[in-house]
């Protein structure tokens, strides 16, 4: 296991923002434009313009080549990834009514939501034509799963959307860890972590790979990566972070520790707890989220969930070696190896 | 708890904790159940998804696959389809998983079908699947003065991810049988698979 003072950090960071600036560029080569364009065309391009991370088309790359396939075959692959990841940023801005967006205002706070809508929507036909196009030039078998992938990857994705917004409309409050799991498995993991791996295996491989490890290794990743985010949303250092802090807390996420905490609370500390539940978001003042902060603290809510994503982020390593095991050993494979700690071991 | 994170100490350490441990079996029992839900069973690693699926995790015990099952199996979907004189079904339970069969029924005789439906989530293949429906009682013990049966009485087979639908009548047996009404609940469950079940309540209607 290395740490983040180990030189792995630098390299992983590299490699990120070059893919980025590769993927950034090619995203943007594939947006039309023409009228109208300050009602579609200049929206469209707002989101893929602004850098992001660049994970899932870095661990597309990456596990293509590792698998024995070039970048040419990965790389509008990778890139269709990163149109409907944007596309699906839009939406989900829209749904939480967020403000901020990689630093700049979200297209529906800025446009409004009708046009961040319908810009979201473009976003996602290119990412389609894009994959329609390229998968013409692979093998008809190739082709068929990756666009197998495609379909798994959104429909999990809007699966765990829905339970989500589900629980969150209904209230539901009866659920606990294995139900956040299934959740993130669903919402983020899948197209986060998993889909990248297994359509990179599948290019770089062919038909022939067993893809059931990517899942494990993806999931043990992803997971680790969403309960180490949520605890940061709570407690980390907003510079380092780059997020509102207590974020979640004013949409009423359910996070891992609100979900421990549901549990455990009891007499007037579960009143106040119901009465923050029964709030719109926009009711929530800085006071009352304080409040349930507090309250998580008191009752061991953040140490809990620490603890229950530890034991997953342990396992992200030896999963790795299981999914790479037929894979060439290289850069490539020294990258994606690196991101586990990169990932679960960063603040920021 | 910051620090940790930031400085990747979270990832290292000696033996698992209990806690550390239920968050991997509970990780493993998802990530199995979707790994055998999108890629089947019959390629790859061999040993099936039993098998550890990398060092040091565990097995999954035979009841995890059980407790999927459960979950995906029984799916209440009433349907509202009264076919007799006592009056029509109700869609109040929503018909979400886990829901009740619901069947509102008059005084008088009659009878109301609503509908069930298997959806075999799992990959195993069930064959000769039956339903029965335990004794329908009312909150003081009273039992429910008519009968529950099933269309089809058995399904032949259910495959891996088939979905099949069985209706349920329950019938009134008689004129003021139930004089002033009442409600009644058991349990649906399904013969050979007893992780599989569904509440049931008939409200017959003074």
């Amino acid at each position: 296991v290395t740490t983040t003072d180990e030189p792995g950090t630098l390299h992983v960071e590299q490699v990120l923002a070059e893919v980025g600036d590769m993927v950034r560029r090619a995203m943007l080569d594939q947006l039309p434009d023409g009228e109208p364009h300050s009602w579609l065309y200049a929206l469209m391009r707002e989101y893929p313009a602004r850098p992001g991370k660049a994970l899932r088309p870095s661990l597309c790359l990456a596990t293509c080549r590792a698998f024995g396939g070039s970048t040419a075959a990965a790389l509008p692959v990778a890139v269709a990834i990163e149109l409907l990841h944007n596309a699906f940023l839009i939406h989900d801005d829209i749904v939480d009514g967020s403000a901020t967006r990689r630093r700049g205002p979200t297209l529906p706070a800025a446009h409004g939501p009708e046009l961040a809508l319908n810009a979201g929507d473009a976003l996602l036909v290119v990412g389609q034509r894009l994959l329609r196009q390229h998968t013409g030039t692979l093998s008809p078998a190739v082709a068929a799963r990756v666009c197998d992938e495609f379909d798994t990857m959104a429909l999990r994705t809007l699966e765990g959307q829905a339970i989500e917004l589900g629980w969150r409309r209904d209230g539901v409050v009866d659920v606990g860890p294995d139900d956040y799991l299934d959740l993130i498995m669903h919402k983020t993991c899948w197209y986060t972590t998993i889909h990248p791996l297994r359509v990179g295996a599948l290019l770089g491989a062919g038909t022939g790979v067993d893809l059931r490890p990517m899942v494990r290794f993806g999931f043990m990743l992803g997971a680790a990566f969403q309960i180490r985010d949520d605890v940061l949303n709570l407690v980390g250092d907003v510079d380092r972070y780059g997020k509102e802090l207590g974020g979640d807390l004013r949409e009423g996420k359910r996070t891992l520790m609100l979900i421990h905490l549901l549990g455990e609370v009891r007499g007037s500390d579960r009143r106040t707890l119901d009465r923050y539940l029964a709030m719109a978001p926009a009711e929530r003042t800085p006071e009352v989220i304080a409040e349930v902060l507090a309250l998580m603290d008191r009752y061991g809510s953040i140490d809990f969930a620490m603890e229950y994503g530890q034991g997953l982020a342990r396992t992200a390593g030896p999963a790795f070696d299981a999914a790479f095991s037929a894979a060439s050993s290289g850069p490539d494979m020294d990258f994606i190896r690196s991101l586990v700690p990169y990932m679960l071991g960063r603040a920021s | 708890v910051a620090d940790d994170l930031a400085s990747g100490s979270w990832l290292v350490g000696a033996e698992m904790t209990a806690l550390q441990r239920r968050g991997l079996d509970a990780a493993t029992r998802i990530v199995e159940r979707l790994v055998a839900t999108t890629d089947g069973t019959g390629d790859g690693r061999a040993g099936g998804d039993a098998a550890a699926p990398w060092p040091g995790a565990l097995a999954l015990p035979s009841t995890v696959e059980v407790v999927g099952l459960w979950r995906d199996l029984v799916q209440a979907l009433p349907t509202g389809r009264g076919d007799g004189p006592a009056g029509g079904g109700d869609s109040g339970t929503g018909g979400t998983a886990g829901a009740a069969a619901r069947l509102v029924v008059g005084s008088r005789a009659g009878a109301v079908t609503t509908r069930v439906w298997l959806h075999n989530g799992t990959v195993r293949r069930h064959v000769d699947v039956r339903l029965r429906c335990d004794e329908l009682r009312d909150h003081a013990g009273a039992s429910f003065p008519g009968t529950v049966r099933f269309a089809p009485d058995v399904l032949p087979e259910l495959a891996p991810s088939a979905s099949r639908p069985v209706d349920v009548t329950a019938t009134v047996a008689g004129v003021r049988a139930v004089a002033g009404g009442g409600l009644f609940r058991g349990t649906i469950q399904v013969a050979g698979i007893p992780e599989a079940w569904l509440p049931i309540e008939v409200v017959v209607r003074a």
